[in-house]
């Protein structure tokens, strides 16, 4: 148990990774058997997660659970983990996402001992990603994440998926590249010579130029996950043809880990570069937020319009990060973990709608509601919180952001509150003609969701509105979070 | 004047080739055909000298430093040996020309080529540069027009002729200037450079141009652009095996040549050769992933890529310090056995399908799961995919050219791996998504499948550990250094 203690970031790495390889004995006509397997793996990532939420010091705060281990071949490589008050949150919802991901995919058929060991294996990239705080490992977690979704987009994916899954790894391999590159600018120009975060911290002072310079490369390199505009083009596409399962890490986690970047790598290590470029984040951010609503709203695809809708809620994200303020990182952090989940949620519905209905053509569906009440409520839930109604977390997050930005760049918050009517313009759309009025012909026995597939209706749909009304569960853990970034950025 | 004693513990690996060599024919003349004996007995010969190489523990010069034997020649040498056996498990009973064609002279020729490219990386002057390059090509004519019957074989001989003709004559022009300037051809002798600290350039215009055409010559060798036009037409023309020996063991003695010749010999005129080294990876990593893009055929496609490796071997190799030179010995290592491994596999494509389109990989996962995976293993390596070896050898390659502050260099560098990875990954997709033609099963040899497996195993482990590897990469950079090599790049950094 003592050991558990000490190794429970590791755990949240290992755990999904030897559930894995254990999938690869079993033989693949025992479907049930794996699928509890990975039932199983991921239920132990989301009590860790939980585990750690309990026993984070909020008094402390600064990075915690620590492990640490000299690895030798790159010299200036540890093997680091831990976790700050903000990357606690992503922890934990990349705990929720898998775990409703996988019952979400319960009724994949076709290769399932393929498709849940490489999802698994995914997940370790991801968990691997937000625990390290040694950035070649960081980097290291990130590409092993790659690989797997473009076998799971291209082999389980709809519509034109091979496209979409070159799309999408080739975009965020080119992303990496340019944190290959600053990486080892910052390695070079670090008066040790380390990878390790923490250390880089208090140690390395660069230069206002380098600061510039690699600032722009760290942003534009975790810019192209995050989905910053006009490098977002991958994200609709994948969104749209990945599996399930896959959409919903993906968007509600993996575009998150963009953001984080620029706040973790960028932010705090070149907070001058950070200052430089900030009214440029901004502006972009805005034209995201404008952009890909009113993109979301041009969609006759019902997942076409949740992909661009995430591309405009992850412009909120960037806008809260270039306010560089404390409510608006607060807001921005927030708006990580709310739109996770929602978009989570959305992804979800989504499949299951296809699933039962055979279309994801909005103009050919209507009054689905009736038949499909349960999924009816998850999906309004969903649409509230994208359009920020009270009572829901997209609320509190975005409400944060903007008045956070307010006091930065108030232009940028006229323009992107606009950004919240469209959304509301599309979100009310895609309710109207999919779930309200007349039910076009051949509809007359959709099923409602069935046993598994309430799981993750049930448990994102809960999170949406207890973080909504309760979000103080969130915001002790993102002051925290949110107070050290700012003494990096000079700003306390 | 050295023992007799001590020239034949110095050139042990190099001696047992050649009398391998003999061995081989007469194994071949005297032993049933269908006992395949001269395929096995080169193969050990192989094997039994990567040992003999790399557990010789006597280092030294010959010949007044004409022939060097240190730990970068022994890693070297061993690891041309590991390709060479490797070759040899792969033409064991495989193609067609071999129930036909006379065998002995094959692998007696690629022993013979093996030791030109062994004795590159032991060759401490220009002169013995030239003649081990010589032995070591001259064998690989007839080698690559060994599929008589196939009129694309005859080109591929027929071309690799010309221009490695081409690129003597400039090599051997180049060396006959840097002699009339400085009368030596020893690395270790000769004065060139703009020394540190004189300032002035005390190399001359004679002495610079002959360094440029003897720089010029060995690009030829490394298949680095645009020095790099006749690689696709070889390496689809020649006997596959063959393509991967080009491709992997000639290129290794390349770099061999190249590195000891510009670190021992021209350490002092770094300013000039990293000028021209960095323009040629640049050009090699961007033409070469380009050009990659538009094949159709498998053997053309790893041709292109190879190209584009070569330039981003050059990225370490313009760093010149020993973090450079540990990363090149280190990257070799592990591309020869996923390049090698790779075009084993479209040797078994070639087998079976009769075709090695890229086209006729699709859906091969279906008809042979372990060749698709180990394809996999393969391609995602070239590309630098963690956890294969590919990823910590370009981080290392990349590593030692951000550490000399080539930073633009790095950058084309990891964004047209990215466009590598997309026809990599398009070779994947059509093993592993698309439906095939026909459903029968694959079948090949199974010394093809053995060496094959060889190179998976080797690219995980390497990729899983790379640690010992490592060491053993970083512990055989030179060992025979002029004292006063500089190490401004050293010094720079510790400021």
């Amino acid at each position: 148990m003592d050991w558990i203690a000490k190794h429970a970031l590791s755990l949240t790495i290992l755990v999904p990774f030897i559930t894995c390889l254990l999938i690869l004995l079993v033989p693949p006509e025992r479907k049930t058997v794996i699928r509890v397997m990975a039932a199983v793996a991921t239920s132990i990532t989301l009590l860790i997660s939980l585990w750690l939420c309990f026993r984070f010091d909020f008094a402390k705060g600064g990075i915690q659970f620590e492990e640490r281990l000299e690895w030798v071949p790159l010299a200036g490589v540890s093997y680091h983990l831990g976790v700050d008050g903000v990357s606690i949150t992503l922890v934990l919802l990349t705990a929720f996402i898998i775990f409703t991901g996988v019952f979400a995919s319960w009724t994949i058929e076709y290769r399932t001992k393929d498709f849940l060991s490489l999802l698994l294996f995914l997940v370790t990239g991801v968990f691997g990603v937000f625990v390290s705080i040694d950035l070649f490992f960081f980097f290291l977690f990130y590409e092993v994440a790659v690989l797997p979704m473009y076998l799971l987009i291209g082999i389980w994916g709809t519509g034109r998926k091979e496209y979409s899954a070159m799309k999408l790894t080739l975009y965020l391999l080119l992303g990496s590249a340019f944190i290959l590159v600053g990486m080892l600018a910052v390695y070079f120009l670090s008066p040790t010579g380390t990878f390790d975060i923490p250390e880089l911290l208090q140690t390395a002072k660069f230069t206002v130029e380098q600061q510039r310079i690699l600032f722009l490369m760290f942003y534009v390199g975790f810019g192209i996950l995050a989905g910053i505009w006009p490098l977002h083009t991958w994200s609709p596409d994948g969104h749209a043809s990945a599996p399930t399962a896959v959409s919903m890490l993906h968007a509600g986690v993996l575009m998150k880990l963009g953001a984080f970047g620029v706040l973790r790598v960028g932010m705090s290590l070149l907070p001058e570069g950070a200052q430089y470029w900030a009214p440029l984040m901004g502006t972009i951010a805005v034209i995201n937020i404008v952009y890909g609503a009113f993109s979301a709203m041009g969609q006759t695809d019902l997942k076409y319009v949740i992909a661009y809708s995430s591309v405009s809620h992850m412009g909120v994200v960037m806008l809260g990060l270039a306010g560089m303020n404390a409510v608006s990182l607060t807001g921005s952090t927030m708006q990580m973990f709310a739109h996770g989940i929602m978009t989570g949620l959305f992804f979800a519905l989504v499949g299951l709608v296809y699933e039962k209905s055979h279309t994801r053509d909005i103009l050919k569906m209507g009054g689905f509601a009736e038949k499909m009440p349960g999924i009816a409520v998850a999906f309004v839930v969903g649409g509230l919180s994208s359009f920020d109604l009270p009572g829901t977390s997209g609320f509190v997050a975005e409400f944060l952001t903007f008045w956070g930005v307010w006091k930065s760049y108030p232009w940028m918050t006229y323009i992107g509150v606009a950004g919240v009517v469209i959304t509301a313009t599309y979100v009310l759309r895609v309710v109207q003609k999919v779930f309200l009025g007349k039910r076009p012909e051949g509809y007359d026995d959709l099923p409602d969701a069935r046993t598994t597939e309430w799981v993750a209706l049930v448990v994102l749909g809960a999170i949406l509105i207890i973080t909504g009304i309760m979000p103080r569960l969130l915001t002790d853990f993102l002051n925290v979070g949110v107070h050290d970034y700012l003494k990096l950025l000079g700003k306390v | 004047m050295a023992s007799w004693a001590d020239i034949l513990n110095l050139t042990l690996p190099h001696l047992w080739l050649l009398a391998g060599t003999l061995l081989v024919l007469l194994v071949e003349g005297v032993a049933p055909r269908r006992w395949h004996a001269g395929g096995w007995t080169a193969a050990g010969v192989f094997a039994i000298g990567s040992a003999l190489s790399s557990w010789s523990a006597m280092d030294g010069e010959l010949w007044q430093g004409m022939y060097v034997w240190d730990g970068y020649a022994r890693m070297l040498t061993a690891l041309i040996m590991i390709i060479g056996a490797l070759v040899c498990l792969s033409s064991v009973c495989c193609e067609e020309w071999q129930k036909t064609g006379d065998r002995g002279s094959y692998y007696a020729l690629l022993l013979l080529s093996a030791l030109g490219f062994t004795l590159i990386s032991c060759s401490g002057s220009l002169l013995t540069l030239y003649i081990t390059l010589e032995i070591g090509t001259v064998s690989l004519f007839a080698l690559a027009g060994h599929r008589k019957t196939d009129p694309r074989s005859g080109e591929a001989a027929l071309k690799l002729l010309i221009v490695s003709a081409t690129s003597s004559a400039i090599l051997l022009y180049g060396i006959s200037l840097v002699y009339g300037a400085y009368g030596t051809t020893v690395y270790s002798q000769l004065p060139l450079g703009i020394m540190p600290g004189t300032g002035g350039n005390q190399m001359g215009l004679i002495g610079m141009l002959g360094m440029i055409l003897v720089i010029g010559g060995l690009a030829f060798k490394i298949t680095a652009a645009p020095f790099h036009l006749w690689v696709a037409d070889v390496y689809q023309g020649a006997p596959t095996p063959i393509s991967a020996f080009l491709s992997t063991a000639s290129k290794t003695a390349g770099f061999a040549a190249l590195l000891r010749l510009l670190i021992i010999g021209l350490h002092g005129a770094e300013d000039v050769w990293v000028m021209v080294l960095v323009a040629l990876s640049a050009l090699s990593m961007v033409l070469g992933n380009l050009v990659a893009l538009a094949q159709s055929s498998l053997k053309r496609l790893l041709a292109y890529s190879s190209v584009a490796q070569a330039g981003y071997l050059l990225v370490a190799v313009v760093s010149g310090v020993e973090l450079g030179l540990g990363a090149t010995l280190f990257y070799l290592l592990l591309y020869a056995f996923a390049n090698a491994g790779a075009f084993f596999v479209a040797q078994a494509l070639q087998g079976n399908v009769g075709s090695e389109e890229i086209d006729a990989l699709r859906g091969l996962r279906y008809r042979s799961p372990t060749l698709a995976f180990s394809m996999l293993i393969f391609l995602l390596s070239l590309g630098g995919i963690p956890p294969l070896a590919g990823f910590w050898g370009k981080l290392y390659l990349f590593w030692a050219g951000a550490s000399e502050g080539h930073y633009t260099l790095v950058l084309i560098g990891a964004i047209t791996s990215v466009i590598a990875l997309y026809y990599y990954l398009m070779v994947a997709k059509r093993m592993f998504i698309d439906a095939p033609e026909q459903e029968t099963p694959f079948r090949f040899p199974r010394s093809l499948g053995t060496a094959i497996a060889i190179c998976v195993v080797a690219t995980a482990v390497i990729g899983l550990y790379p640690r010992p590897w490592l060491e053993w990469s970083y512990a055989s950079t030179f060992l025979t250094v002029p004292p006063d090599l500089p190490r401004t790049a050293i010094q720079q950094t510790e400021r």
